[in-house]
């Protein structure tokens, strides 16, 4: 029996070396079809890269915005800076609140922003987590948070990722890594933003929907707050303008913007700002640049009030 | 609890250090802990099916004693009969109550009257078939006083209960399991380590094989009216080893696991898909379900025995009940109909035995004869599934003229063409693998046995890599809980 759990845990302990190397040598030299459960996206769409290694230099903000896509494509940080406040986007693709957390605990601290707007999109609170972990653990550095975030995804394409990117750190790869600022139809703004060439979106019919928290996703949300609140930093959640043929076809916002007004002031633009489909998104969830505008203003004149 | 889990991973190492601490490795005391632990791993799916299996238990239990002690016929018939009542009455209420209800409903309303049936919301208790299957047996083989009845409730609780079998077989004989827990188990190394290295196998099949073959099949049976004829080919190849992985994988990790605890369960699976004819497959498929039908179905109505047409009517027989054992469906029905249709030839024309040994036995290549043979085999058994997998018998017969068109001759039109091949790819590997180690209770088995252990281990920890690069990240219960 000694003999057995002995033997078995030097297996455990050989087969994890060989794992690991196996998958730092896959990853380096195998084609992406024959890696389904590692997905390495550094410089990937959405710019996280050039945001994470801006916002290292920053030291201070006026407002610091966080958020899914909608976030880092819908707050220009032109527009504030017209109405003489500085900000900053740290928003990545399909942000959960888990990633959300994550970020904060890095950067919250050395950007010491004077108000958080938190985009809060219902599909981000029904979602896995998974692409966005990815994004973060490819583009950002990894340390104990990431072991954590991996933990609670419990999914193997992040525990396969973070090894990789891990190893891609002890090696400094990542610091000659150039991402460009013009990326298919992407322009990196300094801030955070990434503005989206001018497209217009031709509506179409979604299915109903019901918006269903995930449960885990809402306790992050809830460490979220209480990180922010324990700062004295002034929060406001912000449910971002999406299509009205896409916003319609949830049959339950009520119940989701009661759960997000219960712990910040919340506005839910939807509601509040008139835009046009066809004019003001380039798909049925983003805003084009002529929908920023507008909704940038409304925010700013709301968060003047 | 599945077995492809986080909670099963952590549950597994936990009962087996509890159970091999015990002094003296008292039988009565391990007993408990199977049984503690088998409940615990049932009731992880819902705590009301312990008191359906707790009371199968019972009556069983006291069943075997009282028949014993009987010398009436009619009276040991009668004990006999209320086991089989009860056992399949269970059965047959959470498994065929709507099925039937269904079915008469339609049937009085093709003949001009209506019934207002209405079904219930009834949830099928997972693994219901296979262990009122063993508890029969068990029932059965007293009564025929093959077996002495067990006095040891702990060890008969433990025997209907154990939780690596108990949800998707093996279905073990009484006469080869319930002594096990008897008899005094000591650890055994190499047992442990073959155990182990079963469930890896068993892992690699469930995890990459049949998982992703199932996403697969899965969109291919689910959209098939919109797909060409070579699409829904590879559809139903996907499904053949989507089924095969899932199941002989299940098997796998189940007989590994017990082999952990000192207990031999029976072989379920012996490469049915390197057979020759359908006589083969059939003895290398779910073994522990053909040879129960066999023992207990089949050889009572007079086997093989008797005239033409009851060779015909016992084939039949065992072929319809087996199909229906997999599910209240039409199409299960239909899928074991089928089965006695390819078998009856080979039946009649005494032919059915032909091919008892592996194929190629200690050759590396079969003979073109041979290989000619296993394909068509196998192609029988591929167009068997698509009944099998098939929503209704329509849908079946839909799937099947879908393929019988022009566009089997032209590329598959489904999305995904190199996450598709890198499938096949793997499957083909997988394939080698298993002919390489056919002649051995699975595939793995013997393979890097000789080797140095910096190399056998890293060949195991080569499966764990592939297992992690390639497993599907859908946790998908197993198939044959379902029935």
């Amino acid at each position: 029996m000694r003999k057995f759990i002995t033997s078995f845990f030097i297996f455990v302990l050989f087969a994890l070396f060989l794992y690991v190397s196996s998958i730092f040598l896959w990853g380096t030299f195998a084609p992406t079809s024959l890696k389904p459960n590692l997905n390495y996206r550094i410089g990937s769409k959405g710019h996280l890269f050039s945001r994470i290694q801006e916002i290292k230099k920053i030291d201070s903000v006026d407002i610091l915005f966080l958020g899914s896509s909608h976030a880092y494509r819908g707050f220009d940080p032109r527009i504030f800076t017209s109405h003489k406040l500085k900000t900053f986007n740290l928003g990545s693709s399909s942000q959960t609140p888990i990633q959300t957390l994550l970020l904060l605990k890095r950067y919250l601290d050395n950007i010491k922003p004077k108000s958080i707007v938190y985009e809060v999109y219902p599909e981000t609170f029904m979602i896995d987590g998974i692409e966005s972990s990815l994004d973060i653990i490819a583009n950002d550095k990894n340390d104990e948070l990431s072991f954590k975030m991996a933990y609670h995804l419990n999914h193997i394409k992040t525990y396969n990722t973070l090894i990789y990117s891990f190893i891609q750190d002890l090696f400094h790869t990542k610091d000659s890594f150039y991402e460009s600022i013009q990326k298919k139809g992407d322009t990196y703004i300094k801030g955070g933003f990434v503005e989206a060439e001018m497209k217009y979106y031709i509506p179409t019919s979604f299915p109903p929907k019901k918006i269903i928290i995930d449960k885990k996703h809402l306790s992050f949300f809830e460490e979220i707050i209480h990180e922010i609140k324990k700062r004295n930093i002034p929060l406001t959640l912000v449910f971002a303008p999406v299509s009205a043929s896409f916003y319609t076809s949830y049959n339950n916002t009520n119940y989701f913007d009661r759960i997000m007004s219960s712990y910040a002031p919340y506005y839910n633009f939807n509601k509040t700002l008139k835009l046009e489909d066809s004019l003001h998104f380039s798909d049925y969830h983003h805003l084009n640049q002529t929908g920023v505008k507008l909704f940038n203003e409304a925010l700013i004149k709301l968060l003047n009030k | 609890m599945l077995f492809n889990s986080i909670d099963f991973a952590l549950f597994l190492p936990i009962v087996f250090m509890c159970y091999w601490i015990i002094p003296n490795k008292q039988v009565n005391f391990q007993n408990g802990i199977l049984v503690m632990a088998s409940y615990l791993f049932y009731g992880w799916w819902d705590w009301r099916f312990l008191f359906l299996i707790g009371f199968s238990t019972f009556a069983d239990y006291f069943i075997g004693i009282v028949l014993a002690k009987q010398h009436t016929v009619l009276l040991r018939k009668l004990l006999l009969w209320t086991s089989i009542g009860i056992n399949l009455g269970l059965l047959g209420f959470f498994k065929y109550y709507n099925f039937f209800l269904e079915n008469f409903s339609s049937a009085f309303s093709f003949l001009g009257t209506k019934i207002n049936a209405s079904t219930l919301n009834i949830i099928l208790p997972v693994g219901i078939s296979f262990y009122t299957f063993q508890t029969l047996s068990y029932t059965i083989d007293v009564y025929r006083k093959k077996l002495e009845p067990t006095k040891n409730f702990i060890a008969f609780t433990a025997f209907v209960s154990f939780f690596p079998q108990l949800v998707a077989g093996p279905i073990e004989r009484a006469t080869n399991l319930l002594p096990q827990f008897h008899t005094k188990r000591f650890f055994n190394y190499s047992k442990a380590v073959d155990g182990l290295r079963q469930i890896l196998w068993g892992l690699l099949k469930k995890l990459v094989i049949a998982d992703n073959c199932a996403e697969f099949a899965n969109q291919i049976f689910n959209n098939s009216s919109e797909l060409n004829g070579s699409a829904l080919v590879l559809g139903a190849f996907f499904f053949t080893f989507q089924i095969y992985g899932d199941f002989s994988g299940y098997s796998d990790i189940a007989i590994g696991a017990s082999r952990l605890f000192g207990f031999n369960l029976m072989k379920n699976f012996a490469f049915p898909y390197f057979s020759r004819d359908v006589g083969e497959f059939w003895r290398r498929w779910h073994i522990s379900l053909s040879t129960w039908f066999r023992d207990y179905v089949y050889i009572p109505l007079g086997g093989s025995k008797g005239s033409k047409l009851q060779q015909i009517r016992n084939t039949f027989i065992i072929f319809l009940v087996s199909g229906f054992w997999h599910g209240a469906n039409w199409t299960f029905v239909i899928w074991g109909g089928l089965n006695a249709l390819y078998f009856l030839p080979l039946l009649l024309t005494k032919n059915n035995r032909n091919h008892i040994e592996i194929v190629a036995k200690d050759k590396l290549f079969p003979s073109f004869k041979e290989l000619f043979s296993i394909l068509a085999t196998f192609g029988l058994t591929v167009f068997a599934w698509i009944f099998f997998r098939a929503e209704t018998i329509s849908h079946a017969f839909k799937y099947i003229s879908g393929i019988w068109s022009t566009s089997l001759f032209k590329a598959p039109n489904i999305n995904e063409i190199p996450k598709t091949l890198v499938l096949l790819l793997i499957i083909g590997i997988f394939i080698v693998v298993e002919w390489i180690g056919r002649q051995n209770e699975y595939a793995i088995e013997k393979i890097g046995l000789t080797w140095r252990r910096p190399l056998r281990w890293s060949f195991y920890a080569l499966i764990l890599f592939v297992i992690g690069m390639f497993m599907q990240t859908e946790e998908t219960p197993f198939i044959y809980f379902q029935f």
